[in-house]
């Protein structure tokens, strides 16, 4: 792609500089602009396949929320929003919307929205939401050029530019659709980044300040601007180690701190947890070292002694770390500072969630990232990644300092989370820009060069890029141009392989949007499964406006934007009782579940199945972890209970508690009498290959109100009590 | 209903009748002559009942028998039927036997006061006055809606959904009837039970009331049927249609619907596992899809909701009529609903034309495209391009009309919206109605325009900022 676009802005350079005899300088500019005009088009489009091949449509779950708060976010305005006390969901807590959300995403797609309007287009909040991932993905092109050419130059800038266009790894969270807090977060990320290096390059307080201003819109947008507020402090930490301490760092961090910080606490959700809170404790200490190392340099300055200076430095250093462990101590002790959350300890050792909080370990995004996903995700930037980690170690600055540790521990957070693969990839892109910039420069720079007189000798110095561009300066070796060819056609290759990966990726994976399904029939035709959107448009318009529903909460958001019904719990697991209620609820006995129902003031019970069709990420698939979630909380519920031998099945050998279980129950009712698959008994769930065990299912409290036409959503209506007389 | 179990006394009614009479004379709206003395000689009523849209058809022979010449007839219907009448059609029946034609008539609703019990009263206006002694003959046809009430008024998925009909054995009317007869037709032979007035007869899915002879004025015999009625009580409760005009080649229209089964509640839930296994049977009162007749020369269709497009639905284009197929998301049971969106483009070169005086005029078809439904409310906005002036719709009935305004693309000053409002509409209504606008082409240029001059701007400003040197100090 971005060989195609070079070469198309090239001879649009040619064309023009024949017409006007454009300087070099002019024509460079022209190319540049070109190319990257040209980056930012494709960047938007690679990520419009969901809209071509479905339609401009809100994809997976958490995207849902935000779109229905974009939605109240434009019909109500800014301070409802902000007031917003959402009755809608957690029955019968409630949630407080402005308090416990990042409002960047929202208040961004309305301003867009409100601009559009003001300038007459008359777009619909849904299509702005549609597409704004795919801007922000757009912008941080722009970022990832600029920031490129701070790092290296402006070669590996458009390089950058082109690759973090299409890398799979970002594509995946920034498809149109998919209209999720990352979208934006990226871009504010990057941005932040760049202004934050920009101004410890320049020491000047307009960039700093930027990158406060960056620092705030992410932190508006997003929960990963933690990495933010950790990394910047570590960088510091690098620079103030390595004896890189200059008042360029000193304005730059100062002021990024305190106005960062200051402006982050606006936020609600934020609040003063940049004071009070364990993850945000580094940058405060930083902070304070960073006035010690001030103090220390004038003490230096003033005394002119080394001798004394050494003690002193001794007596400070000592004294200064032990306040600071002594009030970090205090404030841990009297509970003023917060520990570290569930979430952060998951990300610094990949087994916490998995034995303390099952309710992060249940969500298939923050599962350890296999290495294909890495290959699948990054393809030759992974291979390129090292060889510019050496180009960046080769040319050291404050810059390039700053993205080597970047990538060095974003790459080790993606190894521990997969969804965290995202925050790797601007630092991967970078990198291996540089590394392609910098080889490509090279080779072109002996293909350039005038012949010298061969020698006939060892052709092996031709095979490795470094060692060519670096024998290029001492004495040219033989068919070292021919060599530099071939290798540069090498890396066109290479590149174009890339090219046409993230195409395939992006097409085939990432661009589906979990709501609607597609298979292919026997003839080769499409067929949609639009089972959940018929579910959700039943409840909207056939339940009563009050109903509330039951249902795992992994379909809470959906139904309170799609079926605009009260639910008990959704995707945003702040509350883990309540969730280990439902957990309870689904996995115990239809009577014992009818009272804790009666007790939730549950209307409908709404349960995911995909026997019928083959869905294999259906209600029975989760129903494990709705039993640990629940057993977490009531021990009552035992997970081998539901396990025969430790294995969980649902066939004539399952236990006989998950055989009477209300999610057995309810996503099997009258399926026996029903023929999946030619050839087989009726009651053949395809989605687990065997025959139920249960297949006279009988119900007592629940009535069957509405199964969707491929039976992917079974909802079920709660009786009311039997009178007593 | 009201009507029900009250026999005609003929002295009250005589006495009514002559309080309507005088009434009628004293009233500000005078008539030419005084009211002619009418009589029919023979009345046939067929009532279809085959679905939930009831078409009546009327055939009478009317003599006078006054002195006077009469110029309009008087048709009378009980206060319930006219609250369900959609919509009504008279002529008057010319030629013999097999040549007989029909010459459209007026119909409007009389300014009469109403008549016993709370008769109201249309009037239909002849081409001639019916001298004395002479006789016609009319046809006249009636859309009643909402007029079939369930009972059982919930049923489960299974049952077969069954109706009653309340009407009167007799026509009701002011003039005397010499000879008369009813039929009613159902749409199965199921029929539960039905009210005996005789001589009544039944064959089949026919019910015969009469013949009746020499019956007064005002007579009124209410009858009762209960039969089944599987058909699809489809009923749009509101639709609102957006027509928008750009004279650059598009009509876009935008059709946004709120249906509901009108039928008998469902009772208890809905099973899948019986409704598949009994396609036909299992939900008998139940509908599945509904069919749109869309213009020819269609394009750009979608069929879509709140949450999204509906993936159900086929669309066939032909050259005098396209067809949509729809489906909702799922299946329409009594008292479920669905509300959704069909929008399409059409050629504008085929509906807007250029009248003598320069002015122009859109001659679009009113009424619902979906076949055998009932709109309670139906709106139609004309979005008129920007820029236009003096609207005025010419339509062959009785609709309620107000102007708006719209911002569309690039509007400055907005588009002038002439929003035309029915009540109970039936596809009988289906018929070409025009909207007159008088419209500048100049204004076609205005949007081009502002666009070009945007895109200059930037890059003035962008050719500007590249040549402007605003660094303070020369670093």
């Amino acid at each position: 792609m971005e060989k195609a676009s070079d070469l198309m802005s090239k001879l649009q350079a040619l064309l023009s500089m024949k017409a006007w005899k454009l300087k070099t300088k002019q024509q460079e500019l022209l190319i540049r602009v070109s190319i990257l005009l040209l980056v930012y088009v494709l960047a938007f489009i690679t990520r419009l396949f969901s809209v071509l091949r479905y339609e401009s449509m809100i994809h997976e779950f958490d995207p849902y929320f935000n779109y229905r708060t974009t939605l109240y976010l434009t019909q109500n305005g800014f301070y409802d929003f902000w007031n917003w006390f959402d009755s809608e969901s957690w029955y019968p807590l409630g949630r407080i919307i402005g308090g416990t959300l990042y409002p960047g995403l929202m208040v961004t797609a309305a301003i867009i929205y409100w601009t559009l309007r003001f300038l007459r287009f008359a777009v619909h909040i849904r299509e702005v939401c549609v597409l704004t991932a795919p801007f922000f993905a757009s912008n941080t092109t722009l970022v990832a050029y600029f920031f490129g050419k701070e790092l290296w130059d402006s070669g590996a800038g458009l390089v950058a530019a082109a690759l973090i266009a299409i890398c799979p790894g970002y594509i995946s969270r920034s498809v149109a659709g998919s209209y999720d807090n990352e979208g934006v977060a990226i871009f504010a990320l990057l941005l932040t980044f760049y202004l934050f290096v920009k101004a410890v390059k320049t020491g000047l307080l307009a960039w700093a300040l930027a990158s406060a201003f960056g620092y705030f819109y992410m932190v508006s947008a997003w929960g990963g601007y933690v990495f933010i507020i950790n990394l910047i402090p570590l960088y510091v930490l690098v620079l103030l180690v390595t004896g890189r301490y200059s008042m360029r760092l000193y304005v730059a961090y100062n002021c990024m701190y305190i106005l960062g910080m200051l402006l982050a606490m606006q936020i609600r959700f934020v609040g003063f947890q940049h004071v009070q809170s364990g993850e945000h404790m580094a940058a405060m200490g930083v902070f304070f070292l960073m006035q010690v190392f001030y103090f220390l340099d004038w003490v230096k300055h003033q005394l002119n002694d080394p001798k004394l200076f050494h003690a002193f430095l001794r007596i400070t250093v000592s004294s200064a770390v032990g306040l600071g462990a002594i009030a970090l101590g205090l404030g841990t002790a009297s509970g003023y500072i917060s520990p570290w959350t569930g979430r952060f300890y998951s990300l610094l050792d990949p087994t916490y969630a998995k034995d303390h909080i099952p309710i992060i370990a249940s969500v298939s995004e923050h599962q350890p990232t296999a290495w294909s996903s890495f290959m699948f995700d990054f393809h030759i930037l992974l291979i390129l990644f090292p060889a510019g980690l050496y180009f960046c170690f080769k040319r050291l600055s404050d810059a390039t300092i700053f993205i080597v540790m970047y990538g060095l521990t974003s790459m080790y957070f993606a190894g521990v989370m997969v969804r965290l693969i995202l925050v790797a990839t601007p630092a991967v892109c970078l990198i291996s820009a540089i590394a392609v910039s910098a080889t490509i420069k090279n080779l072109t720079q002996l293909v350039r060069e005038k012949p010298k007189t061969t020698h006939s000798g060892s052709a092996k110095g031709t095979t490795g890029t470094k060692t060519s561009s670096k024998g290029s300066f001492d004495q040219s070796l033989p068919f070292q141009k021919n060599g530099a060819i071939a290798l540069l056609l090498g890396v066109f290759y290479l590149l174009s392989r890339y090219a046409i990966h993230c195409t395939w990726v992006t097409s085939e994976a990432y661009s589906s949007p979990s709501i609607v399904l597609a298979a292919r029939g026997a003839h080769g035709n499409r067929i949609i499964f639009d089972d959940y959107r018929e579910a959700y448009f039943w409840l909207r318009q056939n339940t009563p406006p009050d109903a509330k529903v039951m249902s795992w909460w992994d379909y809470g958001y959906q139904i309170t934007a799609m079926g605009n019904r009260t639910v008990i719990v959704d995707n945003n697991t702040w509350n883990n009782t309540h969730i280990a209620t439902v957990g309870r609820a689904m996995s115990s006995y239809e009577d014992e579940a009818y009272e804790i129902m009666q007790s939730l003031d549950v209307d409908y019970v709404l349960v995911v199945f995909g026997g019928v069709t083959g869905y294999s990420s259906d209600d029975i698939n989760k129903f494990l972890w709705m039993v640990r979630i629940g057993g977490g909380v009531f021990p009552v519920i035992k997970e081998p209970d539901y396990l025969v031998n430790g294995e969980y099945r649902v066939d004539r050998g399952a236990a006989p508690k998950m055989l009477n279980c209300l999610m057995y129950k309810l996503s099997y009712y009258r399926f026996g009498e029903l023929t999946t698959e030619f050839g087989k008994p009726p009651g053949y769930d395809r989605a687990r290959g065997v025959e139920i065990g249960n297949k006279d299912v009988k119900l007592e409290y629940l009535e069957e109100a509405f199964t969707t036409s491929n039976w992917i959503v079974r909802i079920y209506k709660v009786k009311p009590p039997n009178n007593r007389w | 209903m009201e009507a029900s179990g009250r026999r005609p006394r003929l002295l009250l009614q005589i006495c009514l009748i002559f309080s309507t009479l005088i009434l009628t004379f004293f009233s500000p709206v005078v008539r030419s002559s005084s009211t002619p003395e009418l009589q029919i000689l023979s009345a046939e009523r067929r009532v279809d009942l085959s679905s939930h849209i009831i078409r009546v058809s009327l055939t009478l022979k009317v003599e006078n028998v006054g002195t006077s010449p009469a110029s309009e007839i008087l048709l009378a219907f009980s206060p319930a039927q006219v609250d369900h009448l959609a919509w009504i059609k008279a002529g008057a029946l010319v030629g013999k036997k097999r040549k007989k034609s029909s010459l459209p008539l007026d119909v409007k609703p009389s300014n009469m006061l109403d008549g016993p019990n709370g008769t109201k009263y249309y009037s239909v206006f002849l081409t001639s006055q019916l001298g004395s002694g002479e006789s016609v003959s009319l046809e006249v046809l009636y859309v009643l809606t909402h007029s079939l009430e369930p009972f059982p008024v919930e049923i489960s998925q299974s049952e077969s959904q069954l109706v009653y009909f309340r009407d009167s054995a007799v026509i009701l009317s002011p003039y005397p009837i010499k000879s008369q007869e009813t039929s009613f037709r159902t749409p199965t032979n199921k029929v539960e039970s039905f009210t005996r007035v005789e001589p009544t007869d039944r064959s089949g899915t026919e019910l015969k009331y009469g013949p009746y002879e020499e019956l007064p004025s005002y007579s009124y015999s209410p009858v009762i049927i209960h039969f089944e009625n599987n058909n699809p009580f489809a009923v749009v409760e509101e639709l609102v249609r957006e027509i928008e005009i750009s004279h650059w080649g598009n009509l876009q229209i935008t059709d946004r619907y709120k249906l509901a089964h009108a039928g008998a509640r469902q009772k208890g839930g809905f099973s899948r596992v019986e409704y598949q296994s009994t396609q036909p049977l299992g939900g008998s009162a139940s509908f599945k899809h509904l069919l749109a007749e869309l213009p020819p020369r269609v394009h750009s269709v979608y069929y879509r909701d709140d949450i999204g497009n509906i993936s159900s639905s086929r669309l066939r284009i032909g050259a005098k009529k396209s067809e949509l197929l729809i489906e909702p998301r799922y299946p329409l049971f009594g008292g479920w609903k669905a509300t959704f969106v069909i929008g399409y483009g059409v050629p504008v070169h085929d509906y807007l034309f250029e009248s003598a005086d320069g002015s122009r005029y859109l001659n679009y078809n009113f009424g619902c495209p979906l076949a055998e439904t009932v709109v309670d409310k139906l709106t139609i906005k004309v979005v008129l391009p920007e820029g236009s002036e003096d609207p005025s719709a010419v339509i062959p009935f009785q609709v309620e009309q107000r102007l708006e305004k719209k911002h569309s693309y690039l509007d400055v000053v907005g588009r002038t919206v002439l929003v035309l409002e029915k009540k109970n509409v039936v596809p009988d209504h289906n018929s070409p109605f025009q909207v007159h606008y008088k419209f500048n082409p100049v204004f076609m240029l205005a949007e081009p325009l502002m666009l070009v001059l945007g895109f200059f701007h930037l890059f003035v400003a962008s050719i500007a900022y590249l040549h402007m040197d605003i660094t303070i100090r020369k670093s």
